[in-house]
């Protein structure tokens, strides 16, 4: 028996000749009932609506527990929660599964296609609640189509586990728009294309540099304390290098993630064993962080507005396409699979508004929050109920 | 080299990012770069100082000096500022800790001594440096012209933050050099007890303060309210979240370390927006949960091993940046005449405690050792006296910050010379044992020809624990059963051993019969045995066997008694023999720390109740404090009979029992073998000449050969084997005279009539079995052999076999089966194991049968002989892991370390868990 639709096509191990007691390895899954089902929280899965309207509520426009003063505390902590969420997707990037390339294509192409759609979509509205006459409505709309673009909360666990096509095309879905983010957010420090290219390659051979130096304490740690110290200082640094720099942190997160997950088998495991055991309280600082900063105001919610259709469209436009490319691999409800808008988009706003800081930052902020929690709210009752497993 | 090149790429990505665009980043921007890149550098840093001998948070420090804005200045100021974030919840962390420190149960009577001595040294220290700073006050570069009450009360200030220890120091130090006794346990709980009155009387002093030098305009009324809300509100503060903490870790239970460090940063911050005292807070929250929410402790302390480490390393490295080097140049004659006065109070003041206190005068000797570190408290009563007057109170920290740097260079050095000198260093003074079994590790024979043999004995316990005794020196209490045994001891029935190298004392104790033989083979081996294994042979209890083991049991604690005197040696009590010989020694020394392993399984309650005894053997046991079982199915069955037995109370999550005021911890600890020893026998060249020494001893000429290696018991389920083996036969009669299996087995209490029944049907059914399968010039089915083979001999015999077989009906763990594994490193043979024996819930890729069920043992057994050298492999290969990773002397290692961190200071966990490989 299988917990999975038979038009949903399970990605799982290299060798057809492989056999997986489904039951039993998705058992954890199917156990986890009650609440947990209820507000969508799993090992991949998230409350995201929940939480970010418990960040509201806590923040300075709700009773004001979370003050100005604590988030900026917490500050420090979010380019490395973001670093770690980039290192989560860098280690599960590289699969050598049947069908990988195909995955890859559809997911590339697929948000691709919502990126632009979305980017391309909200230009009039940026433009028309963004009154300062200069450009600045135009990497407005560009951060939006990014944030719109991935479907992702956190990657599964295990590079092995077995997984669903829509849920690897989520995973490799994060991978252009953090990209694309990493460029734009060079863009914005560094106001010249050529500037901002060299900024791009200088934090990115800090941080490989910082993953090499990571990789070579991993690999000959002597107990599981001094690899969670390795592994932590590690994890500070990549996104502390990002903060210091104001350049995306998942995008260097992500390269690191490449790196270990090129270089062995060992280091991999350590710091996949210690970004896990962070993940969901790091989920949860982000969400909550973000919902308490959103600068909630009519032109954010303007822009949410055409953030959700335009998201609706590019996910479902993209998703069939993606079905047409995946020949087989890929379900054909993809599309719908992939409305739920996970924790990334509120992510990558939450990089833009602490690196660059601005009015501009704080807009895209608020309007990701509304439109993540309208798309959440329209992806239960449109999306199929696996989709929110 | 790796370790090093991994600095230097850090540090070269630090300086890159500071090329790129670290100068234009704002303040908390850094703060990431610079935790990551503290914690890095100083934990390799630190590393690095142990090769020279160097406590590594001398390592931490340093690191944070050379890297930080006074020197380097590659942690610019601005990034040293953002670590000060960690150092506020770090020193709550650290509070917290020392809160868990604080177990009036563990420390027992010596709570009140120690008290008197901390109440001693605090007042004696205290009054000294109060007068010296009345008489020094005008050339202290702080307040020279402040006169009457003012000078009164900034002086009592300075007095007690200079008097004010580090209880993470010195823990960090004891837990940086493996030092264990009685000086390490005084000095941490002292420092603990110290802060937590030094913490009330800056509160005290702080508001005194106010009143007087008028910063806070507040009237003596109400500076008593704010005084009575700063500590009173703390501690009532820090209870309700202790209380709290203590409910999430019970019903919640997840993510403990993170909450853990959620909890600090709460703790720091309502307290620091409350004006609360948050160390006050921590410190109560600590003791709460140390003392009322008792289960949850171990849970809690888990989580400090797991999240405090890279916590403390920054704070370690944070406090090394903001040491001002250059502050000594200003401030820094005043400073060391300062340290060199503190110093010199707090010896006479320990000299003087320990004398009213009553505590042995070698701990006022060096004790004073591990009261001269100062870190994060003081560095926390400068900032906030810095704050809350500024001026004369930046003197102050400047003055303090000198201090500080001064005792934090000398401080960790000095404790570990002083640990040393008290001979508490596992380096240089070995942590002595005693060890009681039955069995002696040394046997003396009468060779028959005049001269004496000595025999070592080569059961993996036996040679796991002599080998510990070795390292650790100390006694092993035994019964003496060589017949030379008499000839070799001294006076006090004392042999040095091993005989090639005597590093231990091997005391023997001499008991008549008929009295052994009602306590061994009566109680032990036809009741307590045949109890604790489910087949089918009835117990027999009687009377004069119980008074002989009691007896028995009696003498032991005795002898112990005699050889532990006055010292807080551990004891090691092995097997069910001794399950009386902790009530007896506690009647005579309350304080002896027991841990008792029993290797063979224990009942469920209600095969229990056969047993007439069975309160005074759980109680018995119950008055160890730790006691080990193989398997978690034995550690469960005897939680359930101390509960229905003993209505004693459990404690299911931290796995203790309480019983009549003494509490016991309860763990499962699966025993393995001598990996590398067997390893080294299967590797040896002569392995291929022994192997054919054996194939013509016992006359193998198949070319299959099955293994079996036992002592004939009735639970090695012996028949049952044969039972298969006929059944084989029958099914693959192509198998008759192609296969044959060796029996080796080795004949032991004989002399009870279970034994040598089984002896005789084993016989009998090997030559029925022989008979039946015999084929003309073919091998024969079984070979038997009784006689018994050296451990080298049994691995030639373990690499020969293609199979082997533990077939047991009920076994504590059976030892053969990892033998068999740990022989096979070419990775092939099969091994066929018994769910029923304890190995089988480890060696999963063994081919598991049910001995009750001859066919399809008989299957099991045809599957084993035709299965594929891949499988086999693959098999092997897992098994080994398993194998290779429990040795016998992890298994007891862990034994003496988990009885020996029952006494461990749970603040040592907080840093003892990035030293685990050295400690």
């Amino acid at each position: 028996m299988s917990v999975l639709p038979h038009d949903d096509q399970l990605h799982l191990l290299d060798s057809p000749g492989d056999t997986i007691d489904l039951d039993a390895t998705l058992a954890p899954v199917r156990q986890r009932g009650g609440w947990g089902v209820m507000l969508g929280w799993s090992a991949t899965s998230a409350p995201v609506a929940l939480l970010l309207l418990t960040g509201i509520a806590l923040g300075p426009r709700g009773i004001n527990l979370m003050t100005a003063s604590l988030t900026s505390l917490l500050d420090p902590v979010i380019p490395v929660a973001l670093g770690a969420l980039g290192v989560l997707v860098g280690l599960g990037l590289i699969d050598r599964r049947p069908g990988e390339p195909r995955l890859l294509t559809a997911a590339l192409v697929e948000s691709g296609l919502t990126l632009l759609i979305v980017a391309l979509g909200t230009v009039p509205i940026a433009w028309t609640v963004w009154a300062s006459g200069d450009s600045s409505w135009r990497s407005l709309a560009l951060a939006t189509g990014i944030c719109a673009a991935t479907s992702l909360t956190l990657p599964t666990g295990g590079s092995l586990d077995p997984r669903a096509s829509s849920t690897r095309i989520r995973e490799l879905g994060v991978v252009l728009p953090i990209a694309a983010g990493a460029v734009l957010l060079a863009g914005l420090d560094a106001g010249r294309f050529t500037a901002a290219v060299v900024l791009l390659a200088n934090a990115t051979g800090i941080t490989i540099l910082l993953a090499a130096a990571g990789w070579l304490l991993l690999t000959r740690a002597s107990s599981e304390t001094e690899e969670r110290v390795f592994a932590v200082s590690a994890l500070l640094m990549v996104g502390g290098v990002a903060d210091a720099l104001s350049m995306s942190a998942l995008f260097g997160g992500l390269t690191a993630g490449m790196f270990w997950r090129y270089l062995g088998h060992h280091p991999r495991e350590t710091i996949t064993r210690d970004v896990l055991f962070v993940q969901h309280p790091l989920v949860v600082l982000v969400l909550l962080v973000a919902g308490a900063r959103a600068d909630l105001s009519w032109a954010s919610a303007g822009i949410a507005v055409g953030y959700i259709a335009f998201r609706l469209v590019g996910k479902l436009v993209g998703g069939v396409i993606a079905w047409r490319m995946g020949d087989g691999v890929v379900s054909r409800d993809v599309g719908l699979l992939l409305l739920p808008p996970g924790v990334f988009g509120v992510a990558f706003a939450l990089n833009v508004a602490g690196s660059v800081g601005n009015a501009e930052a704080s807009l895209l902020l608020g309007a990701v929050v509304i439109a993540t929690i309208g798309l959440d709210i329209v992806a239960l009752a449109v999306a199929p109920r696996r989709a929110l497993a | 080299m790796r370790r090093l090149l991994a600095l230097a790429l850090a540090v070269g990505a630090m300086a890159w990012v500071r090329e790129v665009g670290v100068p234009s980043a704002s303040g908390t921007s850094v703060t990431a770069i610079a935790l990551g890149f503290a914690l890095l550098g100083a934990s390799i840093t630190g590393d690095a100082l142990r090769q020279f001998q160097l406590p590594r948070l001398t390592g931490y420090l340093l690191f944070g000096i050379i890297v930080g804005p006074h020197v380097a200045n590659l942690i610019t100021e601005s990034m040293a500022a953002q670590l000060q974030i960690v150092t506020g919840i770090a020193t709550t962390l650290i509070a917290f800790i020392a809160g868990l420190t604080l177990s009036v149960d563990r420390l027992g009577s010596r709570l009140i001594g120690i008290a008197r001595m901390t109440l001693v040294t605090l007042g004696v220290a205290m009054l000294g440096l109060a007068a010296t700073l009345w008489i020094a006050w005008p050339w202290l570069p702080i307040a020279p012209e402040a006169s009457g009450a003012e000078r009164l009360v900034m002086m009592v200030l300075l007095a007690v933050m200079v008097v004010s220890f580090s209880p993470t120091m010195t823990a960090a130090v004891v837990a940086d050099s493996g030092a264990r006794g009685r000086l390490s346990d005084t000095i941490l709980a002292m420092v603990v007890l110290a802060d937590l009155i030094v913490l009330v009387l800056f509160s005290v002093s702080m508001q005194v303060a106010r009143v007087v030098l008028g910063t806070g305009q507040s009237p003596a009324g109400e500076a008593f309210v704010r005084l009575s809300w700063e500590i009173g509100g703390a501690v009532a503060f820090g209870v309700l979240i202790g209380v709290l903490f203590a409910l999430y870790l019970r019903y919640i239970g997840r993510e403990i370390s993170l909450v853990l460090l959620a909890v600090c940063a709460m703790l720091t911050q309502i307290g620091t927006t409350q004006q609360l005292q948050p160390l006050l807070a921590a410190l109560a929250a600590g003791i709460v949960i140390e003392n009322l929410a008792v289960a949850q402790g171990d849970s809690l302390r888990a989580a400090v091993r797991r999240g405090a480490p890279p916590v403390l390393v920054v704070f370690f490295a944070a406090v090394g940046a903001s040491l001002r080097i250059d502050a000594l140049a200003v401030i820094g004659i005043a400073a060391l005449a300062l340290a060199a006065v503190r110093l010199g109070f707090i010896r006479v003041g320990l000299r003087a405690g320990v004398r009213l206190a009553g505590l042995p005068e070698s701990i006022g000797e060096h004790a004073w050792t591990g009261l001269v570190s100062q870190a994060g408290i003081t560095l926390g009563f400068a900032s906030v006296v810095a704050t809350t007057f500024p001026g004369w109170g930046n003197q102050v920290q400047l003055l303090l910050v000198a201090l500080i740097a001064i005792h934090e260079l000398v401080g960790p050095a000095w404790f570990r010379r002083g640990l040393a000198q008290a001979g508490e260093l596992d380096a240089r003074a070995p942590r002595p044992l005693v060890v009681v079994s039955n069995r002696e590790p040394y046997l003396h024979n009468d060779d028959g020809q005049g001269s004496i043999a000595v025999t070592a004995a080569t059961g993996g316990v036996a040679v796991a624990l002599d080998a510990l005794m070795r390292e650790r020196g100390g006694v092993w209490i035994a019964h003496g059963a060589g017949s030379a045994d008499q000839l070799v001891v001294n006076a006090f029935d004392k042999v040095r051993v091993p005989p090639e190298s005597p590093a231990y004392d091997l005391r023997r104790l001499w008991i008549e019969e008929p009295t052994f033989s009602a306590y061994y083979g009566g109680f032990a081996n036809e009741g307590l045995w045949p109890l604790c294994h489910v087949v089918d042979v009835r117990p027999k209890f009687r009377t004069e066997d119980w008074a002989a083991y009691q007896d028995v049991n009696a003498r032991f604690a005795a002898a112990i008694h005699q050889e532990i005197g006055a010292s807080d040696v551990p004891v090691f009590i092995q097997d069910y023999h001794l399950a009386l010989v902790a009530p007896a020694l506690r009647a005579l020394r309350p304080d002896t720390r027991t841990a008792l392993f029993w290797h063979i399984p224990w009942p469920n309650p209600d095969r229990l109740r056969i047993c007439p005894w069975r309160g005074e053997i759980l109680a018995g046991l119950l008055a160890n404090d730790l006691i080990a079982f193989q398997l978690e199915r034995d550690r469960r069955n005897f939680l359930m009979a101390a509960e229905e037995e003993l209505q004693a109370e459990i404690e299911i999550e931290a796995s203790r029992v309480r019983l009549a005021g003494h509490t016991a911890t309860v763990v499962s600890v699966p025993i393995g073998v001598d990996f590398d020893r067997i390893q080294g026998f299967a590797a040896d060249p002569g392995l291929i000449e022994e192997q054919q020494r054996l194939r013509t001893l016992l006359n193998l000429r198949a070319e299959i050969v099955g293994l079996g290696v036992d002592r004939l018991d009735y639970t090695k389920g012996i028949p049952e084997r044969l039972d298969a083996l006929d059944a084989l036969m029958i099914r693959r009669p192509e198998l008759r005279g192609r296969m044959t299996f060796v029996q080796i087995g080795v004949p032991s209490r004989s002399d009870l009539e279970s034994y040598s029944a089984i002896e005789a049907e084993i016989d009998l059914r090997i030559a029925e079995l022989n008979a039946r399968h015999a084929v003309r010039g073919g091998s024969p089915v079984v070979t038997y052999y009784t006689t018994p083979l050296s451990a080298f001999s049994l691995a030639a015999l373990y690499r020969l076999a293609h199979f082997c077989i533990v077939s047991s009906l009920h076994d504590g763990m059976n030892l053969v089966a990892k033998e068999f594994v740990a022989a096979r490193d070419d990775e092939r043979g099969v091994l066929v194991l018994s769910a029923l024996a304890g190995a089988a819930q480890e060696l999963e890729d063994a081919v598991i049968i049910n001995p009750y069920d001859a066919d399809a043992f008989a299957g099991a057994l045809a599957r084993a002989i035709d299965m594929p050298a891949d499988e086999q492999a693959r098999r092997m290969r897992a098994m080994r892991k398993v194998v290779a990773g429990r040795n016998v002397f992890n298994w007891a290692s862990d034994i003496l370390e988990g009885l020996e961190s029952l006494w461990t200071k749970p603040l040592l966990y907080s840093v003892r868990g990035w030293e685990e490989t050295s400690v």
